[in-house]
């Protein structure tokens, strides 16, 4: 038996060199990821307190997969292997592969950059071309974002470097830009103190900075107002039905009318009257 | 004047009544329950005073009537009813625009809006904490990013005491302005730290804050606060309520409104 192992030159490789390699690369890898996982944990968790969720989650992305390398160099630089010849042909492959994968990289790049600019954290309520969604998280190649009807959505980092992006919990108080129109009978001073009224008995409506009366133009059928209110940011849709439904109780009030559109016919270069039909079914 | 906070028995299936200006407050004792119920008048004015009346028990699912259960030992036979200031700073302006020469000092005098706060059986932790006139909210910064959310008085600062009205659900603060700064100070508006003051009983049966001093130092924004131990205008029975928040050594306020102030409600456009 023992012939036959010294034959196929087993136990020459037990006791051999490069078998104390083999057993070393494999120890320098298993404790080196060991190493590698606890020391990028522990950067996170100490920077935790000073940096925000998402760059704590990068520094120990890139610590790990720094670490990483190293370990896999080192392992194979135990098993023999000439790093200078493995890293000549990696600048080789490095070329092809770059190609291959250039929209991961521009995303990944354009993810480095939306961290370091700060423009929303996780948390955050933002437009998106027009779809509004919570920042669920900011990852290497995209951000994932949960819509008000809970679908998630991911967008690549790509083209939030690229697209305009609303953040709507940026600052803590927003502002309301309600639409008014009333009818041409109507004094416009009236509404205005109808309007300021109802702002003023409304305690989440911000006293400071005031609501903002703006006369639009003439409309087609409706003289066209703008009443802008504010409100602290988490107040702002009880503010939107409040006041529209505490305006149009005012307006009701005080007989102020919210016209429909109006339409005139014009029934040619002869202008007759139009004519009408009276109905009287017996009551 | 009768006060409305301290402690009531409640008989087992009894409904007491409380009316404090618009709040109106029902508490109901059941078997293993407490039921508060609240509702808000519109009228900020409003000025009944109505203590511990026994009453029928509104039904919950009236309009704007505010229904809480609490469950509790049978033994509990008592809640007890306290003031507090409110969880903001309150914004006052002055009737007029205000000049405070440099090195000159003046005593403002508001009057804070107050909570009411329900608590069992002399327990510390309150079952309802409620404005019993809900302020209106307001901004106080230098513009609309930076700044602090805070509660706007209707009623504004005076110079003079016996023209503030005295209402039993409001407290009375003396702010004592010290304009230490080469400069004149323009007040219109005053922000008072209200969420670390205490409140006190007059011997009249008011309730008044203890008397702060704002210190403007230099042309900077900031003012140094410092608070008194008790009310200095009046003879204080007791400390009824403490504060919300408690106050740091040093701590510094933007009391005037700086900025905003000046450019006034350009931020709109």
């Amino acid at each position: 038996m023992s012939e036959l192992f010294s034959n196929l030159g087993v136990s020459d490789f037990v006791t051999s060199d490069r078998m104390l390699g083999l057993v070393r690369a494999v120890l320098i890898l298993v404790v080196g990821i060991l190493v590698a996982r606890l020391a990028s944990k522990a950067a996170a968790r100490g920077l935790r307190r000073r940096a925000s969720a998402q760059e704590a989650m990068l520094v120990r992305r890139l610590s790990y997969y720094v670490l990483l390398a190293l370990v896999v160099t080192s392992a194979l630089h135990q098993l023999g292997f000439n790093l200078g010849v493995l890293l000549g042909a990696a600048g080789v492959l490095t070329v092809a592969l770059g190609f291959a994968s250039q929209t991961s990289v521009s995303n990944l790049i354009s993810g480095l950059f939306l961290i370091a600019e700060r423009s929303f954290v996780v948390g955050d309520l933002l437009d998106v071309n027009g779809r509004l969604g919570f920042v669920i998280s900011i990852d290497l190649l995209s951000v994932k974002l949960r819509t008000f009807d809970n679908l998630m959505m991911r967008v690549p980092n790509e083209e939030m470097i690229k697209t305009t992006v609303l953040n709507l919990t940026r600052f803590p108080i927003r502002r309301l830009d309600l639409q008014v129109g009333v009818a041409y009978k109507e004094d416009t001073e009236r509404v205005r103190k109808i309007l300021f009224g109802v702002a003023d008995r409304n305690p989440i409506c911000l006293d400071e900075p005031a609501p903002l009366f703006i006369y639009k133009g003439y409309g087609d059928s409706a003289l066209e107002l703008q009443f802008s209110v504010w409100a602290k940011r988490e107040n702002f849709l009880v503010l939107r039905n409040t006041m529209q439904e505490e305006i149009k109780r005012a307006f009701d009030e005080h007989g102020i009318e919210i016209p429909f559109p109006h339409r005139t016919l014009y029934t040619g270069s002869v202008t007759e009257p139009f004519p009408v039909r009276m109905v009287n079914d017996g009551a | 004047m009768d006060n409305w906070w301290g402690d009531y028995e409640v008989a087992t299936n009894q409904t007491l009544r409380w009316q404090l200006g618009p709040k109106t407050l029902w508490i109901t004792r059941g078997d293993s329950e407490w039921r508060v119920a609240g509702a808000s008048g519109q009228d900020r004015l409003d000025e009944r005073l109505v203590i511990a009346e026994p009453a029928e028990e509104p039904a919950g699912d009236d309009d704007g009537i505010d229904v809480r259960r609490f469950a509790s030992r049978s033994g509990n036979r008592s809640v007890r009813l306290g003031p507090a200031l409110p969880d903001l700073p309150v914004v006052v302006r002055t009737t007029k625009p205000f000049v405070v020469p440099a090195m000159e000092e003046t005593t403002l005098f508001l009057s804070a809006p107050l909570w009411l706060r329900v608590y069992l059986d002399g327990r510390e932790a309150e079952l309802v904490d409620t404005p019993i006139a809900r302020p209106s909210d307001t901004w106080f910064g230098p513009d609309t990013m930076t700044g602090e959310l805070c509660y706007a008085l209707r009623t504004s600062a005076r110079l003079h005491l016996e023209h503030l009205p005295r209402r039993p659900h409001r407290a009375i603060s003396a702010v004592r302005i010290q304009n230490n700064a080469p400069s004149a100070l323009h007040i219109e508006k005053l922000k008072v730290p209200v969420p670390y003051l205490s409140l006190f009983v007059s011997d009249e049966g008011y309730l008044w804050t203890e008397a702060l001093t704002l210190e403007r130092e230099e042309d900077s924004g900031s003012t140094k606060v410092r608070l008194d131990d008790r009310p200095t205008q009046i003879v204080a029975t007791e400390r009824i309520a403490r504060p919300r928040k408690k106050m740091s050594k040093g701590f510094l306020l933007d009391a005037f409104g700086g900025l905003f102030a000046r450019k006034g409600k350009k931020h709109n456009e």
